[in-house]
């Protein structure tokens, strides 16, 4: 079990972190800029905080009023840096054979350990090349073991997948899945990306400007962001200021329009709290008027209509509708009377909605109240 | 032709090996101490770096005569430091080979030290904070990652060391003088011949050392060009 409790004054901002990690895998969500790197820093021992206390498994590794500040090499807190920090004059084997503890490289035993995990990394055939000459999958791999044979107690990713293309990463993702429950251990992991983030990890916080908010299970985070800056880090497109008017009706300002909302009991004692509503953009589904009376529901992929079932879902007004077409999905910008903007979107594959808002006949847009998130 | 071979023969070729020597021991001692001091400038703080780096830049920067008489003084065994040296140690710097190596080691050591300070700081910090997550000792990191790393600049910054070591003259005259056989090197040598009208002789040591220099120079890019 990781705790922290730091407080680091950098040149733009505060980071303030406070946080317990058990042997889980914790994802910290953040923009580039926001001390996610500064963090792992401070936690690894490259860089002093000001003040507070790590532990670590009941191991201090910092604590400023008892003056303990360990130096990185005995904290056995394993880095995966960004860009893998691999030695450039080393092969991948030296590389990870460097990282075996002094007193057992090169031994029968390091050796053979050093072999299993090449073969099981797939890195066996390239060992005795330098890390220019291997991808960017082979790179994380060599750094992945390489921290590993250094046997951390806990372990930091930060940004494993920035220096990788896409069309790598999801395989990646599900393999380093797999080392990291093997690992079991503690693991953080930061990242700007939020599905690498919903992928990998257990339990999630944001990170903004600093400040590290509050740790969630990752389906909540998602569909209970809580405060308006994690429900724009968790990609919701469609945020509004707004003002309960009664019991489950609230008007939205940004989009001038009143919404039906459903609120969780576990909310209902701090409505007062709630100042913004947000909408995911594929949350919506399209109702088409046509000759003047409402006729055929277009239901969204969710099966938005019909998933309510629920006779009170919200209808949005929309004045117009602008489509841009992008690889798998259609996005919608969809003007309110009041001159809000919604953004829609809805997969190519659905070509009934694509026809309905390509003629121009979808005049509402429908949410249902569940799926409308009360934010801080 | 065979007038030439002669003429050849009869050269004397001290000079040649006194300045062989001086280079070889005075960019040993260099590379050491200027690895040594580079190191330690490349971890402290940037104020102590400066100060740092004005003393130990500052035989560079100084007319390498200005330097010489410096040393004189210090190593004059009517000084206390001198005295003191030549009493304990039997170290005599006046008029003497050691006299040839401390002067081109002074002169020739902020070479060193600024280009080794300039490759060890061009080492990428992450590289080494890996290695400390890693668990490895600083002792380890140094051997194993900086220095490896930092090898093109300290080769090239070995290389300026020999030959300015190899050429030295101002300070060398100064306090090793000129003793033909014991501390003659190349340059005084020439200046010697020159004085006394021997362009000839002046002009076989100005070949020599001009092909010395273009090889050494033209070695080192060949060497740092490949990988």
């Amino acid at each position: 079990m990781l705790e922290v409790s730091i407080v680091k004054k950098l040149s733009a901002f505060v980071l303030r972190a406070e946080f317990c990690a058990k042997e889980e895998v914790l994802g910290l969500l953040g923009a580039s800029g926001s001390g996610k790197s500064m963090l792992f820093r401070c936690i690894a021992g490259i860089e002093p905080p000001d003040s507070g206390r790590i532990v670590l498994d009941g191991r201090v590794l910092y604590d400023s009023e008892a003056g303990i500040c360990l130096p990185p090499r005995e904290r056995h807190v394993g880095y995966l840096f960004q860009d893998y920090a691999l030695f450039p004059h080393m092969t991948v084997g030296e590389n990870i054979r460097i990282a075996i503890p002094g007193d057992r490289r090169q031994t029968q035993e390091s050796e053979a350990l050093l072999k299993e995990w090449l073969e099981k990394m797939q890195l066996y055939e390239v060992k005795d090349q330098y890390p220019d000459r291997i991808s960017g999958g082979q790179k994380q791999r060599t750094a992945m073991v390489r921290m590993l044979m250094s046997e951390p107690e806990c372990i930091l990713l930060d940004e494993p997948f920035a220096a990788l293309d896409s069309f790598l990463k999801a395989g990646l993702i599900r393999e380093l899945k797999g080392y990291l429950r093997e690992y079991g251990k503690t693991v953080l992991f930061v990242s700007h990306d939020r599905d690498e983030i919903y992928s990998l990890s257990d339990n999630i916080a944001c990170l903004e400007r600093g400040n590290l908010g509050q740790v969630q299970g990752r389906e909540e985070f998602f569909l209970a962001p809580g405060t308006r800056e994690a429900a724009i880090l968790s990609g919701c497109k469609n945020i509004s200021r707004m003002q309960w008017l009664d019991e489950t009706h609230v008007f939205a300002h940004d989009f001038g329009t009143e919404l039906e909302v459903c609120v969780p009991d576990a909310l209902q004692a701090r409505r007062g709290e709630i100042g913004y509503i947000g909408i995911r953009a594929h949350a919506f589904g399209f109702l088409r008027e046509e000759a003047g009376e409402p006729a055929g529901v277009i239901p969204d992929q969710n099966g938005a209509v019909s998933h309510t079932g629920n006779p009170a879902v919200n209808r949005i007004d929309i004045t117009e509708c602008v489509v841009e077409e992008a690889l798998f999905e259609y996005t919608c910008l969809c003007r309110t009377p009041s001159g809000g903007l919604l953004q829609v979107k809805y997969p190519r594959t659905r070509e009934t909605e694509a026809s309905a808002v390509l003629a121009g006949t979808v005049r509402q847009l429908t949410v249902a109240p569940e799926d409308i998130l009360l934010l801080r | 032709m065979s007038e030439t071979i002669g003429w050849l023969k009869s050269l004397d070729y001290s000079p040649l090996w006194i300045s062989l020597k001086t280079g070889v021991v005075a960019t040993v001692l260099s590379f050491f101490l200027g690895v040594w001091a580079a190191n330690l400038a490349v971890r402290k703080s940037t104020r102590f770096r400066a100060v740092l780096d004005g003393i130990l830049t500052l035989p560079l920067v100084l007319p390498p005569t200005v330097a010489g008489f410096i040393l004189l003084r210090i190593f004059s065994l009517r000084r206390p430091a001198g005295g003191f040296l030549y009493e304990a140690f039997g170290f005599k710097a006046v008029h003497t080979w050691a006299g040839c190596i401390l002067a081109a080691t002074v002169i020739a050591f902020p070479l060193m030290y600024r280009n080794a300070r300039g490759a060890l700081e061009q080492v990428d910090r992450n590289l080494l904070d890996a290695a400390r997550t890693l668990g490895l000792s600083e002792r380890e990191i140094f051997f194993r990652i900086t220095l490896p790393l930092a090898k093109p600049g300290l080769l090239a910054g070995t290389v300026l060391t020999f030959a300015r070591a190899m050429g030295e003259y101002g300070a060398t005259s100064m306090l090793a003088g000129n003793i033909p056989g014991k501390t003659g090197t190349i340059s005084q040598r020439i200046a010697m011949v020159v004085q006394d009208g021997d362009y000839l002789t002046a002009g076989f040591w100005t070949v020599l050392v001009v092909v010395t220099a273009f090889i050494l120079v033209t070695g080192m890019n060949l060497w740092s060009g490949r990988k």
